[in-house]
């Protein structure tokens, strides 16, 4: 397996998003060094944040994520690499990071399925995938559990929400949900992931939908938590 | 982000194949050299040299490349049987073997490819492994019944001639023959009817008979539903097939600038892919990029795999692997990987135009158009439109510098209205072909529907073929550029790179416009450097053409008016005049014939001039005086007539010409006359310069040299003599050879042609006499060149 990427490598490289360096044979995706330059979220910060962005309403029973985004650092760079360069391996990548990691919490979570927030299917189609998906994809395929896509949809088309307050997020995204195979969702438990969460809007959108058509609980991760 | 190692990789993989004409190394040393290498290297690695000097390692790898170029490109060196491929022309010889390859079906014959592992000819036979390209030709009954039975795997045996390719036999012409030895061809075996070929064994083979069998049904689905000329092009389009477009209008899209369309390329493989990309979009990623790529490697098979659709399809495919592992590439970097496995396969590909005007523009628009897209980026312009139009401009303009000096090289035409029509044409294209593909697929299911998809085909097609017809028309569309060498070519190259370079650290307006002068300039001045015409200003040059069993002489005047006595056979299958004599005309940069003249009408001496009327090349023609007789001395001067072409009849008349004279000896008064044959009323001309004399008899005999001994005596004396009716026995007898008395003697003949040209006997008559003879058919093209006072024969070669 070695020689062949070796070889492959030889061909077609494989470059850090973050560093633009040659990435070694064993490393994957990122290197070794950027990775371990992002920082981690731990517990306090973690509880920190879903006090402020779910506990308000009682939606999401439960949040946790990897990384703390910022500005300009290794992270952004990977997740602009499958924004806009397509990587959207980089994200099954940030997925199986996600599995390993968290292991413990989500599996205590006991949840059936995990599902992505939904991309609108233009968006899906400029960029041929959605990322959220394939970290979703890289979790389930790490802890064992079933990822299911298409029991929520996004009816409605949001423009980009990046400069937009809290405030506004909430009611860009209201109603832009809509639940697909209603039976496939009475009486489970979901884990909803989503690439960065910044204001929880979304994901609390989702969430809503989820349990209006009968979800038992619905919990929430991300690969980062943004300000 | 831009160390991609096989990039230099590729680099030095070529310049070790281009090495190879120059460096001769045996392929045992080399071998043994790169083991060497190898072992050093991982000595050196063991003792960590490398970390210390690196050096070390680029030399090391900079030899192993080398050194492995080289070696691929002796390996792939095809091995020719030296008896078969010393052969000229065979009447009967038998060969049996496999049918590699169909050709698509042609109006008068079908072509096909032969491997063969027996030769067999007057008792000789030669057991190895040999290619032939067959050309089945005589009644149509038995090609149609080929076309529909034979199936490539098959094993057979054939009867029929055998010929070498044409080798180059003239100035700048294509050499055929070291085409089809690149392709390991050792010659051409026409068969005139399908009863000599006898199936041996019925053993279709799977892959190539499916491909066979495929292209075959497209094409008569093509045919079927189209107008021929939509059909001819789309034959060019879908199959890589362009035999059928005609050579008027390949002039045309060459004026234009649009020729690249016509070779099946990166651009409709991209088209291709666009189709598939949309068919294939609501599929999820893997399933998406496999049927692409699928879909890609079919229509490259069904092409036949010209270098063009090789290299674009191996760069897409190269983009969708990276995308599917997660890995970086670029245009430089898929392209080096397309350069690299198609030199392996074949290293001499380097030397095709295909491959160089492929690569070429693709190296141009990777590193030139980012440029000019910036500058149009920052002109900050507001309609989107605009923008785009321009930004498709600079693709356009970046492929044509890069392919600039090819082109040249290769059509001697430089398209100024390359821009324009490449706007219209390429998106028209794009419609053609993504018409051309819902009519087969919907034709195949409901034929009654894709007609009206045909239809609208046809009206495009007839839109854009008229476009390029008026485009290719103007006179100011292109100019016609003499002998651009491949000295000119570096000289090109050079000063973009430098341009390239210097346009990278000084930005402003001003600096951009010197730069621009500059380069301009500089180009210009380097490239008039090494310019020398082969025929020189301010002498006589007679250019005696090989135009095989015939006469054809090219003729240029101190004045640099020119002249053309004859102009080689035209035949259904090998027009002279067109294959020949107007290619050679470009090269030479003669635009126009100021004087044609016809020596009689016999069809290897006339014949040429039709193709050559039929583009504007001759100004007026002398003849002799019409003989009603012959109907097609009738037919020749009514198209003469029709083409308003001034006719003058050989009759004692004497042209100044430069400083020049040309006597026409010919006396139609002279009571004889009209009782002579055809060849015997053969225009006798004589062109005098200075000291020095020419006389050219076309295929007069006997008869008329008496004639002519009687009436000019010492006249006759000249210092080059075309040798009468290309070196006959019925010409040349004792005593006009003592009136003439030449220094050189010309003879036009045909190689082994059929007619025993020249007679021994002529040959030895002049032999004893000390005059130098000169033939086309040992010689090629031969050149003579007088300053008033000496005659020399220049080598062209």
């Amino acid at each position: 397996m070695q020689i062949i990427n070796g070889f492959f490598d030889f061909f077609i490289p494989r470059y850090c998003p973050s560093c633009k360096k040659k990435l070694e044979l064993e490393e994957n995706c990122i290197c070794d060094e950027c990775l371990s330059s992002i920082e981690r979220v731990d517990s306090d910060r973690l509880n920190l944040e879903y006090q402020r962005k779910f506990a308000s309403t009682s939606i999401i029973s439960g949040f946790t994520s990897l990384f703390v985004f910022e500005k300009d650092e290794a992270l952004q760079l990977l997740i602009h690499s499958i924004k806009y360069n397509k990587r959207f391996l980089n994200a099954k990548y940030l997925g199986k990071l996600i599995g390993e990691k968290l292991k413990e919490q989500i599996q205590n979570w006991c949840v059936d399925f995990i599902l992505p927030v939904p991309l609108h299917s233009i968006r899906k189609a400029d960029r041929g995938f959605n990322q959220s998906k394939h970290i979703t994809i890289g979790i389930g395929k790490e802890l064992g559990i079933k990822v299911k896509n298409n029991l929520i949809r996004r009816i409605r088309y949001t423009e980009t929400q990046t400069d937009l307050t809290l405030k506004e997020r909430e009611e860009n995204i209201s109603e832009a949900f809509q639940a697909k195979q209603e039976r496939m969702i009475e009486g489970k438990t979901f884990l909803l992931v989503d690439d960065v969460i910044t204001t929880g809007a979304t994901i609390k959108e989702c969430g809503k939908i989820l349990l209006e058509n009968g979800a038992v609980k619905v919990f929430a991760c991300s690969a980062a938590i943004a300000e | 982000m831009n160390d991609f190692a096989v990039i230099k990789f590729s680099i030095v993989f070529v310049f070790g194949i281009l090495l190879l004409p120059l460096v001769q190394v045996n392929i045992l040393s080399l071998i043994i050299l790169i083991i060497l290498l190898l072992l050093l290297t991982i000595i050196l690695k063991r003792k960590r040299v490398f970390e210390k000097y690196n050096i070390f390692l680029t030399v090391i790898s900079l030899l192993l490349i080398i050194s492995l170029g080289n070696i691929t490109s002796q390996f792939s060196k095809v091995q020719l049987n030296t008896f078969v491929s010393n052969l000229y022309k065979e009447k009967n010889v038998i060969v049996s073997g496999k049918i590699d390859k169909i050709e698509l079906e042609r109006e008068y014959e079908i072509q096909f490819l032969l491997s063969a592992d027996k030769f067999m000819v007057n008792d000789i036979t030669v057991n190895d492994k040999m290619i032939f390209l067959c050309k089945l030709r005589g009644n149509e009954k038995g090609r149609v019944e080929f076309y529909q039975m034979m199936k490539p795997g098959f094993e057979i045996e054939l009867t029929g001639r055998f010929k070498k390719g044409r080798e180059r036999r003239n100035p700048g012409e294509f050499d055929y023959n070291a085409y089809l030895k690149t392709k390991g061809i050792e010659g051409i075996i026409t068969i005139d009817t399908l009863t000599n070929i006898k199936v041996i064994y019925e053993s279709p083979e799977l892959f190539s008979n499916s491909i066979f069998q495929v292209r075959k049904y497209i094409n008569k689905q093509i045919s079927l539903m189209h107008n021929s000329e939509t059909a001819a092009l789309l034959r060019g389009l879908l199959l890589a097939d362009r035999r059928e477009i005609d050579q008027e209008t390949k002039t045309q899209f060459i004026n234009s600038g649009v020729i690249h369309v016509l070779a099946v390329s990166g651009l409709h493989v991209g088209f291709i892919a666009l189709i598939f990309i949309i068919l294939f979009g609501r599929f999820n990623i893997y399933l998406r990029s496999v049927l692409t790529i699928i879909g890609l490697l079919l229509f490259m098979i069904l092409t036949g795999v010209p270098p063009s659709v090789f290299r674009a399809t191996v760069m897409a495919l190269v983009i969708i692997v990276a995308f599917l592992t997660n890995r970086s590439t670029n245009i430089f970097n898929s392209l080096a990987i397309a350069a690299l496995i198609i030199l392996i396969i074949n290293p001499d590909e380097i030397y095709s135009p295909g491959f160089q005007l492929s690569f070429s523009a693709v190296i141009a628009i990777g590193v030139i158009y980012p440029i000019i897209s910036r500058v149009i980026n920052r002109l900050q312009i507001k309609s989107k439109f605009v923008r785009y139009v321009l930004l498709f401009m600079a693709v356009s303009f970046a492929a044509q510098i890069g392919t600039m000096p090819f082109t040249l090289i290769y059509f001697g035409k430089l398209s100024v209205i390359a821009l324009a029509a490449n706007i219209i044409v390429i998106p028209a294209i794009g419609i053609i072909i993504s018409l051309a593909v819902v009519t087969l697929i919907i034709g195949s299911i409901f034929p009654p529907i894709a007609l009206y998809y045909a239809a609208a085909n046809d009206l495009i097609t007839w839109l854009m073929l008229n476009l390029i017809n008026f485009t290719g028309d103007l006179n100011f569309s292109h100019f016609r550029i003499v002998g651009y060498s491949i000295y000119d070519s570096v000289v090109f190259y050079f000063f973009i790179a430098l341009f390239i370079y210097f346009i990278g650290r000084y930005k402003t307006k001003l600096a951009i416009v010197i730069l621009l002068i500059l380069t301009i300039s500089n180009v210009i001045l380097f490239s008039f450097l090494d310019d020398e015409e082969l025929l020189p200003e301010n002498q006589l040059s007679v250019l005696m053409v090989d135009v095989g069993q015939g006469d054809s002489f090219i003729i240029k005047f101190p004045n640099n008016k020119t002249a053309l006595i004859d102009a080689g056979e035209a035949t259904f299958y090998f027009d002279y005049g067109e294959r020949v004599i107007l290619p050679l005309l470009n090269y030479l940069g003669i635009e126009k014939i100021d004087y044609g003249f016809v020596s009689h009408l016999d069809l290897d001496h006339y014949g040429g001039f039709v193709a050559l009327i039929l583009e504007d090349r001759i100004g007026e023609i002398y003849k002799p005086a019409l003989d009603t007789s012959l109907t097609k001395d009738l037919k020749f001067e009514k198209f003469l007539k029709n083409k308003n072409i001034p006719i003058t009849y050989y009759d004692k008349q004497s042209l100044e010409i430069g400083n020049c004279k040309v006597y026409i000896l010919t006396n139609k008064e002279e009571s004889e006359f009209y009782s002579l044959s055809s060849n015997n009323r053969s225009g006798i001309l004589k062109i005098v310069y200075g000291e020095s004399s020419f006389l050219f008899t076309g295929d007069a005999e006997k008869r008329v040299e008496n004639i002519l001994i009687d009436n000019y005596q010492s006249f006759l004396d000249v210092d080059v003599l075309k040798v009468g009716h290309h070196g006959s026995k019925t010409s040349s007898y004792d005593e006009f050879l003592q009136y003439t008395s030449p220094q050189y003697a010309l003879i036009s003949a045909g190689i082994k042609n059929k007619f025993g040209h020249p007679a021994q006997n002529v040959i030895s008559k002049f032999k004893s006499n000390n005059v130098k003879i000169l033939r086309t058919d040992k010689n090629g093209a031969v050149l003579m060149v007088s300053n008033g006072e000496q005659i020399f024969a220049e080598n062209w070669k």
